[in-house]
């Protein structure tokens, strides 16, 4: 399926290889793919003009991407299989569109009507997006329409991946253990899902987190750097641009060893098999790899954004951020797009 | 002329504050949430109580995937460990059970303590006036599921259904 993908990508953009990782221990075969889509902090027209980001081809490309795979999966279950698409969350940016608690329901319409075949692409029940909410999109929770997005996933059926936005690893530079306990329970643990009551300490964690100005920048002052990219036309490799501890520059590898201490915990103490975390959040697209204490290989896959910037090396050229991250056959890949 | 930052904030907030002293009256009737958060879809077919095997395999797949049959199609479930988590629950309800047995110990781990006497299904023809579902908010799942009971005329339980439900409350925001 990856090749499939690839070759859809390629009929609408240029697509180069960010990272790659394989770990055949995921539990995932050939007969599907996953796909998930990154931060778009997506702006009504009005309130776009007051930042200097916004989301990267929000008209061109990022809709011709939807738009292939909603036809990649229509063609794909014909034949058996299943094209599989999630969006990591901060997908409308209700903070900078709304600087009070998004009370106001019309807030999120607002924003879609800026981006009508976007969201409408999106949103298709026929696409049947798996939603996370974000830090950005947390109080969609509260409005009729949003009540199925979630806080987290766990993939396949038999969990070794845990795919969640990722603004839980701020939380823990910032709050006290024992505020954590519960949430880090609820996130890392497959026993249940979120009350009202967990909700409302994650909405003040949120508030707690939002900086006071996004005017120039939401996550990097720099754009990030990802190192070398490589064009599609070479043989891709299984692996490619691990960020590891010791090797890595900081950010690099960042979160890497919380996401995989909160994994080896929760493993421990329930008998689950993570493995894998995939996060959105920080905007900076990358795969940082290490071992668990028992050997077990462990990855944290940041997926990147389609908002603000990113280059090879630092001090390169600023590239807009355009990630797409894809999980087959053991395999996580994340592509850079830019129109062709 | 341009406002004052501090004075603009005031004007905003002044609506938050004002009702901040306000108290709600409980709420007593249970709406059934619209199809994408319960189970069943857009025709009621309640699980039949006792759970048969095939009736307690939907119920956990109900549960695992969050009641939302989407998260199934994409294999992505949100409570993977609920057979497990459930599983006393699960083998209670095989067995016949009526009303009053809900009050019991066995039942009181799983339903400590809300229970809504008036469910509205919109997608019911008839809203019965006697021995009418009833609606216990569960233990589990850190209380987010409502699990609606339906009974016969001598008040055994016949069916079930859970069902996700927002909050019934007003967001109350952090006293300044």
């Amino acid at each position: 399926m990856h090749d499939r993908l690839l070759k859809a990508l390629l009929d609408i953009a240029n697509v180069r290889l960010v990272a790659a990782y394989t770990d055949g221990g995921l539990g995932f075969d050939g007969d599907s793919i996953q796909v998930f889509l990154p931060d778009m902090h997506l702006l009504s027209d009005q309130r776009r003009k007051l930042y200097q980001y916004g989301t990267n081809y929000a008209e061109t490309l990022l809709v011709d991407l939807v738009a292939t795979l909603s036809q990649l999966r229509k063609d794909a279950r014909q034949q058996g299989m299943e094209v599989n698409v999630f969006h990591i969350g901060d997908y409308l940016d209700l903070w900078r569109e709304s600087l009070l608690p998004a009370l106001n329901p019309t807030v999120p319409d607002q924003i879609k009507h800026s981006h009508k075949k976007l969201t409408t692409l999106l949103e298709d029940h026929a696409l049947n997006t798996g939603f996370l909410l974000g830090n950005h999109d947390f109080d969609l929770y509260q409005f009729t329409g949003y009540n199925t997005w979630e806080r987290r996933f766990f993939l396949p059926d038999d969990p070794r991946v845990l795919v969640m936005h990722g603004d839980y690893f701020d939380w823990i530079e910032r709050a006290l253990p024992e505020e954590l306990r519960d949430i880090g329970v609820y996130l890392f643990g497959q026993g249940q899902p979120a009350g009202d009551v967990l909700i409302g300490k994650m909405r003040d964690l949120t508030y707690r987190c939002n900086h006071p100005d996004y005017g120039r920048f939401i996550q990097l002052q720099q754009p990030a750097v990802l190192g070398s990219l490589l064009p599609h036309d070479e043989d891709l490799p299984a692996t490619y641009n691990l960020q590891e501890p010791g090797t890595a520059p900081p950010a690099g590898v960042q979160f890497l060893e919380k996401a995989c201490g909160e994994c080896v915990n929760i493993n421990r103490e329930s008998g689950s098999k993570l493995r894998m975390v995939i996060i959105g959040h920080t905007h900076h697209a990358r795969i940082a790899a290490m071992k668990m204490p028992d050997g077990t290989p462990f990855a944290l896959v940041d997926i990147g954004a389609w908002i603000e910037n990113c280059q090879e090396e630092e001090g390169g050229d600023p590239i807009p951020n355009a990630q797409i991250a894809a999980l087959s056959e053991n395999q996580m890949r994340i592509y850079q797009l830019a129109p062709e | 002329m341009k406002t004052p930052g501090i004075l603009r904030t005031i004007v905003l907030l002044a609506p938050l504050a004002a009702c901040c002293h306000h108290t709600l009256a409980p709420v007593n009737i249970l709406p059934v949430p619209p199809q994408d958060s319960n189970w069943e879809g857009a025709k009621p077919e309640h699980l039949k109580l006792p759970l048969t095997k095939t009736g307690r395999t939907e119920l956990e797949s109900a549960l695992r995937y969050g009641l939302n049959h989407d998260n199934q199609h994409r294999g992505s479930p949100v409570e993977p460990n609920a057979p497990k988590a459930y599983e006393k629950l699960l083998d209670l309800l095989g067995n016949a059970v009526s009303l009053t047995d809900l009050s019991k110990p066995d039942f009181q781990t799983w339903f400590p303590g809300d229970r809504v006497d008036q469910v509205v299904d919109a997608r019911e023809e008839v809203t019965p006036q006697s021995h009418a579902p009833v609606a216990l908010r569960g233990a589990g799942s850190d209380g987010k599921y409502w699990w609606i009971f339906y009974r016969d005329d001598d008040d055994h339980l016949i069916g079930v259904m859970v069902v996700k439900l927002q909050a019934l409350t007003t967001l109350v925001e952090r006293k300044k």
